[in-house]
């Protein structure tokens, strides 16, 4: 396995590649141990070279933001050798995949003192499943992040905390397909739950915020909410809010 | 016993044959244009409701795109973004409110449609194998069905030959000078609203050649003006998008 601290070139796996990976994925869940990288990330015949400089280190945190952060700057950097390999950095299964694989050490958690790797949705990046594509460890935070570059207010809640820790505002968020990329949306989730003085979420949103995807569901019945501010969709929500909009 | 629905939304659906788009595939771009709406089966909406078309781009989102109000819709803008995976769009119409006492209320809307699929991303113009003989094409106005491009049932592999940069750049601008002389001919005819007609004469008022005060009763005249709107289709539009192969049955793949 690659030491995290070793800079290596950017890769994705081939199709074969990603077999292999979810593979070692099951075994690792099964048998709870550790996944097995060996002869996986640098194998000729398992992964496709992107870019052949060591570009990709350890990025400064796994904290949501930030690595999203660091990984759109390698992104943008190497963008015509992304190009070139026809890698489209939001939809590219084996670059994702490849990616967790990379750095699955970090991203492995613990429960009862041992690994947690869980389900390989967490780790092999399915585009094409509108069901199982946002659970992915890496790729769904970064799509959020990339989708909504230009927004100041609306990413502190969703975007917060380590990429492998359950965070109930990105789970409602990444969930739903028309509110992942609604930047007002996200602002009001915001003006909810989001305490602007003390810079931290507002005491006992996390049991709430569900609420507020299953009703932002229902007015997007009756509501164009894509083309509205998010104060107005606000003023929209029913009485259950009203202890949140102060 | 009964059984009712109750629309408590109290919005108005569009049907999927009341409008036409076209979606062009540009590399992992896409081009969209709303064609015509048909919006005289929904006589209360009011002219300053906003009409919005709506690409939904599977987990990406969604693209709005802003379509004119109801008393002016823009038919003539084509708007072009990244898609990345064609296979998942879908296209949904709407109108909505634009009132301050309910600014953003969804006053009508249609299904979502895949892009290639159904009334609302059709192809306009239909194409049918048929037997003919040792000619190559053909295209027959149907008085009920409006134009209809025929291809020799004997081609091997005609989905290729109609999508190839040959058909589109030699035929299809032929066949588009055919149809228009058929709106032109039939041009106050197809005013009304509800007929393939009325969104083919949409298509040829989007190419912005002022017909006001033309004499369309001379045929050599609807000729001349004819050839002038295939010239401008041709150089505005690649000539394959007026029709989406992938949308046509009974060709040969």
């Amino acid at each position: 396995m690659i030491k995290p601290s070793v800079a290596t070139d950017l890769r994705r796996f081939t199709p074969e590649g990603v077999a292999e990976f979810g593979r070692r994925v099951d075994a690792a869940r099964l048998s709870k141990t550790h996944l097995d990288l060996n002869g996986l990330l640098e194998s000729k015949d398992l992964t496709q070279v992107i870019v052949s400089q060591k570009i990709l280190g350890d990025p400064p945190s796994f904290e949501r933001r930030e690595f999203c952060k660091y990984l759109h700057g390698i992104f943008e950097t190497n963008r015509s050798a992304l190009t070139q390999a026809k890698v489209n950095t939001l939809i590219d299964g084996g670059l994702w995949s490849w990616l967790a694989a990379r750095w699955a050490s970090q991203l492995t958690s613990t429960r009862n003192g041992k690994p947690f790797v869980g389900e390989s949705s967490r780790w092999i990046f399915e585009s094409q499943n509108g069901r199982r594509d946002y659970r992915h460890l890496l790729a769904s935070p970064y799509r959020i992040y990339s989708k909504n570059l230009g927004l100041k207010d609306g990413l502190n809640l969703v975007l917060a905390g380590p990429v492998w820790l359950y965070n109930e505002f990105f789970e409602q968020v990444a969930s739903r397909k028309y509110l992942h990329t609604n930047p007002e949306a996200l602002r009001a989730l915001e003006i909810l739950y989001w305490d602007k003085r003390k810079k931290k979420e507002k005491e006992g949103s996390r049991a709430a915020v569900d609420r507020f995807g299953v009703v932002f569901n229902q007015l997007e019945l009756t509501w164009d909410l894509g083309g509205m501010t998010a104060e107005e969709i606000v003023k929209l929500l029913p009485n259950e809010f009203d202890a949140w909009k102060v | 016993m009964t059984t009712r629905t109750l629309n408590y939304t109290r919005r108005s659906r569009i049907e999927l044959d009341w409008f036409y788009v076209r979606t062009v595939r540009a590399g992992e771009d896409l081009k969209v244009q709303l064609l015509s709406f048909d919006h005289s089966q929904l006589p209360g909406l009011p002219p300053t409701a906003k009409v919005i078309l709506n690409c939904f781009l599977g987990r990406l989102g969604q693209v709005r795109l802003e379509c004119g109000t109801v008393s002016n819709i823009l038919t003539n803008v084509e708007h072009s973004f990244w898609v990345g995976d064609h296979d998942s769009i879908r296209l949904s119409l709407l109108v909505r409110d634009v009132d301050a006492a309910s600014p953003g209320k969804i006053l009508a809307r249609s299904a979502e449609v895949p892009r290639f699929i159904g009334g609302g991303a059709r192809s306009l113009l239909v194409v049918k194998p048929e037997n003919l003989g040792s000619q190559v094409w053909r295209l027959q106005i149907d008085e009920d069905n409006g134009p209809e491009l025929l291809i020799n049932d004997r081609i091997r592999r005609s989905k290729d030959l109609v999508r190839s940069n040959e058909f589109g750049a030699l035929v299809i601008p032929e066949i588009f000078r055919q149809i228009s002389e058929w709106v032109l001919l039939n041009y106050s005819q197809f005013e009304e609203a509800g007929s393939v007609g009325y969104h083919w004469r949409q298509m040829v008022d989007g190419l912005g050649m002022d017909l006001d005060g033309e004499d369309l009763s001379e045929a050599s005249r609807r000729e001349m003006i004819a050839q002038e709107l295939e010239q401008v289709f041709a150089g505005r539009h690649r000539s394959l998008e007026i029709l989406a192969v992938e949308d046509q049955e009974g060709l040969d793949d």
